[in-house]
């Protein structure tokens, strides 16, 4: 019996130790770590800046993000550069260098579509410690011709392999901006 | 085409063992009686080991059974009593009476009766199956799920080679109950990549129980039953052990699993038990899987007490493992979906990864410690008492390729702590008139612990459950009755994220709900010949929804899915009947049954469009109930022609509705026919059971999915020409199409054979056991509709598989 009592013992002594292990709880704190709520394009030629943000301020799910137009002038040529931020905190938070931080697995990709195919042209991607296109800094221009109106769809590939020519990657932002090429410039904000 | 060949093939085996004729045969009669009193014991049991033939004493404690003739050892055992074994010599009829010595100690396990010692035919009301020590040392898999693939009935949720779920008539997850060393497992297991944290050289005895089982085993038994036991302690005395080796050709993979135990004549034992593995990438026949490599370190203490006024026993165990999930099946979101279903292979340069331990995002990590004090005794006459008390701490972390910098700060985008304190009583009545049953209450207080994670997913919760049962049977010459009753209530306080829409974002609150049923059961069997019995039962079985269908809010794991709980889901119920044809002779054995489910308020994942946010778009999905109705057929045939010769056949055919959808349900298994030839080759001094297997499994391609229609998803076209940006409106709309298509419809049918060979040699004082097994034996290229990688690669390819099992000490 007395063997009983001391099994008893045991038992309890393991069980108080697991609870006390996950009594001591964390807050809810997901999103404090990683968290990407706009993304930014920023355009500039010395005399003009045009900005555009998608934001997202509740993450997945909830409302779905909303997103700038892109007001762009025929004819000029701008040098352009991503912002990443975290709007839900207060001050909002930078992930900007984060990200240039892995500059070897991630790229920015520019698709132009619409009536705005051909008229928007991205070059000149920066690149990375490999040599690889990593596009957070990028030329942007504009050739001359009449208003029209399309869209510019920047994603975030992660390429978690390093080997951005692989085709492994997962899509960590997607966000597609409505274009309007207007006979010239109207800088937003 | 080659199915049907099957079928054909397993038909005529059937009708021509009806044919064949019984070998000469003798009767075994006499009484079971009371040692003390002589007065005669009804209800015991009395049956040759090795045949698996045996019957239970009338009312008089008389018993009357066919045996071949020849030498048998003849078991008896009761309630209460200490079993008898005794040896005789059958030459013509004989008479052998049995006394039987009332035992304190001896107040058995109160389970379903799936003692192979009892008269398989009137052993249960319900579809029943048991693998044993050897069954499970011959067919260990690589994980707990993949021991079980070959039973009638079951099929496996797999998410590649180290996560496989086991699936019983079409249930799996929260629809099943797997219960590890008498107590009812408690993981995160709503979670279709979240296998049963189980060693797989653990368990030294499994249990299959088909159908609903509420009234025993409380909520969640809907499909089934698993029962997972540890060899128990006081088989022999003295200090013994056994050592297995286990080798996988496919993925390099080795796992070492070894025990001693010792029991002592003062009525003390233990055993100590250790399990590790360690596996590399799988290879399917034409590629390599990456990032499948797994690894895992399991152990297992169990102390046992034997005193006049019963058994004491405590089994502490430990399993933990990290699993590495395919890469290619790996996705951020829409776009990256489309893709990876477009090119329905993995990318090429993954394909020509180079094999590797290691271990790298996406990946789990998994730990479950489970402690179990089981008390058995017999305090007052009336009966035998058991008292289970239980403890688990599920711990599990999920880690995203998506942002590997977070991931190798640590930080995993699932982190749940599920801790699970339960309290079992049961006792077990001596015969009240013709009744005989038990009685029992169950408590579990719970606890869901959200760790720092990456993104929310299922809230924290606590639990508090109770349930209380009656079960009485009332055992007769040729038939059995049972019925049972039972009350459950489930009282959860959660603290789900919602969406406030007064203020624009999601806000945490705090709810209470409260679940409860009542279920009941009726069966019965009877035995109409000499080697048949019929069995029929009907009962009713419930669940409480799980935590992520009420609360669910985000997307899981890699999948590229955004899952949405319903805080108003209701308790899911259902109602069974199943009826089951058993035969048992010396050279046929037969089980099959067939089984009608209909489910009200049956919960499953409802498609409800696509949601947007930064990351890009996500198919959207939210819990819903309906009307659903399950039926199908499993049988299990064993035929021995010869001596030398045996034929195993299994087949499972299931088919299941969402009847307010009017649609097939979701992830149903596709028919499948096992069948295997195990030819006894010879035997000499040293070589002991030299055996050749040669089987084929085929399945059907599941024909009866659920097809999602963009028409039946409300959503502006506009929206998903959005997915595509770059295409037209109309060129988006018609590559969604075929995208839809893709997802739902099912890989074809297959056909894949296995080659085992295995021996006993004598070594000394010991015996060695050398099992070796190809599976796939021609490499095929198949992809199961239940592998969760079904749209981006190919199931395994080739795997052999080496087993060495040495006992040591004494025997």
């Amino acid at each position: 019996m007395r063997k009983l009592v001391s099994f008893l013992a045991s038992l309890a002594t393991v069980a108080s130790l697991s609870l006390a292990q996950i009594g001591c709880g964390h807050e809810h704190d997901e999103n404090k770590h990683g968290n990407i709520t706009t993304l930014e394009v920023i355009l500039t030629d010395g005399s003009t800046t045009i900005r555009a943000k998608a934001v997202d301020l509740d993450g997945d799910g909830g409302n779905p993000p909303r997103v700038d137009s892109l007001f762009l002038p025929a004819g000029r040529s701008f040098s352009g550069r991503i912002e990443l931020l975290d709007e839900s905190k207060n001050p909002p938070q930078s992930r900007t260098e984060e990200i240039r931080r892995d500059a070897d697995t991630h790229r920015f990709r520019f698709s132009v579509s619409g009536g705005a195919q051909g008229r928007v042209i991205v070059s000149n991607l920066d690149r990375d410690s490999k040599g690889q296109e990593f596009g957070m800094r990028f030329d942007l221009r504009i050739t001359s011709g009449a208003a029209t109106q399309g869209s510019l769809r920047i994603t975030l590939e992660h390429h978690d392999t390093g080997d951005k020519s692989a085709g492994i990657f997962d899509t960590d932002i997607d966000a597609t901006f409505p274009v309007l090429i207007g006979a010239s410039a109207i800088a937003s904000n | 085409m080659r199915l049907f060949a099957f079928i054909v093939f397993a038909l005529s085996l059937f009708s021509s063992a009806k044919a064949s004729t019984e070998p000469d045969e003798k009767r075994l009669y006499g009484r079971v009686v009371d040692a003390s009193t002589q007065e005669g014991l009804f209800g015991a049991s009395v049956f040759a080991e090795g045949l698996k033939r045996g019957t239970t004493t009338k009312l008089d404690g008389s018993y009357s059974l066919l045996l071949p003739k020849g030498a048998h050892l003849i078991r008896a055992r009761f309630v209460g009593y200490r079993a008898k074994e005794i040896r005789i010599e059958l030459s013509s009829d004989m008479r052998l009476d049995i006394a039987l010595e009332p035992d304190a100690i001896q107040a058995p396990e109160i389970t379903v009766s799936t003692d192979r010692d009892k008269d398989r035919l009137l052993e249960s009301t319900q579809s029943l199956d048991v693998m044993t020590k050897e069954d499970l040392d011959a067919h260990r898999g690589q994980t707990f799920g993949e021991s079980l693939k070959n039973l009638a009935g079951v099929s496996l949720l797999q998410t590649g080679v180290s996560i496989a779920k086991p699936v019983v008539r079409g249930l799996h997850g929260q629809r099943i109950a797997i219960m590890n060393a008498g107590l009812k497992q408690e993981g995160q297991q709503w979670g279709e990549e979240h296998a049963p944290e189980i060693d797989p050289f653990a368990a030294s005895e499994v249990q299959l129980l088909r159908g609903a089982a509420s009234v025993e085993y409380g909520a969640d038994a809907i499909g089934g039953v698993i029962r997972s036991e540890p060899k128990p302690l006081f088989s022999s005395e003295g200090l013994r052990g056994e050592v297995f080796v286990n080798l996988f050709a496919n993925n390099r993979q080795g796992a070492v699993s070894g025990y001693v135990e010792h029991s002592f004549s003062s009525g003390f034992g233990f055993r100590l038990q250790g399990s590790w593995r360690k596996a590399g990438d799988s290879f399917a026949s034409n590629y390599i899987l990456a990032n499948t490599a797994f690894s895992e370190l399991s152990g297992s203490l169990m102390l046992g007490l034997k005193r006049e006024w019963g058994t004491a026993t405590l089994y502490c165990s430990r399993f933990a493992a990290e699993l590495g999930i395919f890469r290619g099946a790996h996705l951020g979101n829409f776009s990256d979906l489309a893709r990876a279903i477009e090119r329905g292979e993995p990318p090429t340069a993954l394909q020509q990864i180079s094999f590797a331990y290691a271990i790298g995002l996406p990946r789990q990590e998994v730990a479950h410690d489970l402690v179990s004090l089981r008390f058995a005794f017999a305090p007052f006459s009336f009966g035998a008492f058991s008292l289970d008390a239980g403890f688990q701490l599920n711990r599990r972390k999920e880690f995203d390729a998506q942002r590997s910098a977070v991931a190798r700060l640590g930080i995993p985008s699932l982190n749940l702590t599920l801790a699970t304190t339960s309290l079992d009583a049961k006792l077990r009545h001596k015969p009240i008139g013709d009744f005989i049953g038990t009685v029992g209450v169950s408590t579990s207080a719970q606890f869901n612990d959200v760790g720092r994670s990456l993104a929310y997913l299922v809230p924290r919760f606590r639990a508090f459950s109770v349930g209380a049962f009656i079960r009485e049977e009332i055992p007769m010459n040729a038939a059995s009755l049972n019925a049972g009753l039972r009350y459950d209530a489930r009282l959860l306080w959660a603290s789900p994220r919602v969406f406030d829409q007064s203020v624009q974002r999601q806000i945490f609150i705090n709810e209470r709900r409260l679940f409860q049923a009542i279920t009941a059961s009726a069966g019965a069997v009877y035995q109409f010949s000499r080697s048949w019995s019929i069995g029929l039962n009907v009962g009713t079985a419930w669940r409480p929804p799980s935590i992520n269908e009420l609360y669910a809010d985000g997307v899981h794991h890699g999948t590229g899915q955004y899952e949405v709980g319903d805080r108003n889901l209701r308790v899911e119920k259902s109602y069974g009947i199943d009826a089951t044809l058993r035969r048992q002779s010396a050279r046929l054995e037969l089980e099959a049954s067939a089984f009608y489910n209909r489910f009200s308020g049956f919960i499953f994942l409802e498609p409800t469009g696509l949601i947007q946010s930064l990351r890009g778009f996500f198919p959207a999905h939210r819990y819903a109930q309906s009307d659903a109705r399950l039926l199908g057929f499993d049988g299990t045939l064993r035929y021995a022609p010869f001596e030398f010769l045996r034929l195993d056949a299994t087949l499972s055919l299931i088919r299941g509705r969402n009847l307010d959808r009017e649609e097939p349900l979701i992830n149903v298994p596709q028919d499948r026919l096992r069948a295997i030839a195990h030819v006894h080759l010879f035997e000499t001094e040293s070589v002991k059971d030299f055996y050749l297997e040669l089987g084929a499994t085929a399945a059907r391609r599941q024909t009866l999915v659920p097809f999602v229609a963009r028409d039946s998803i409300a959503q502006p076209n506009r929206l998903i020409a959005g997915l595509f940006p770059e295409m037209t409106e109309a060129d988006a709309l018609a590559r969604y199409d075929r995208i839809l298509r893709l997802l739902t419809l099912a890989p074809p049918g297959y056909v894949i054979w296995e080659l085992n060979a295995g021996a006993t040699i004598r070594l000394g004082g010991t015996s060695l056991k050398i099992i070796v097994s190809a599976q796939n034996l021609f490499n095929a290229r198949y992809r199961d509709y239940l592998s969760r990688f079904r749209l981006y690669a190919d199931d395994i390819g080739r795997n052999v598989i080496a087993r060495v099992q040495l006992p040591f000490g004494s025997s």
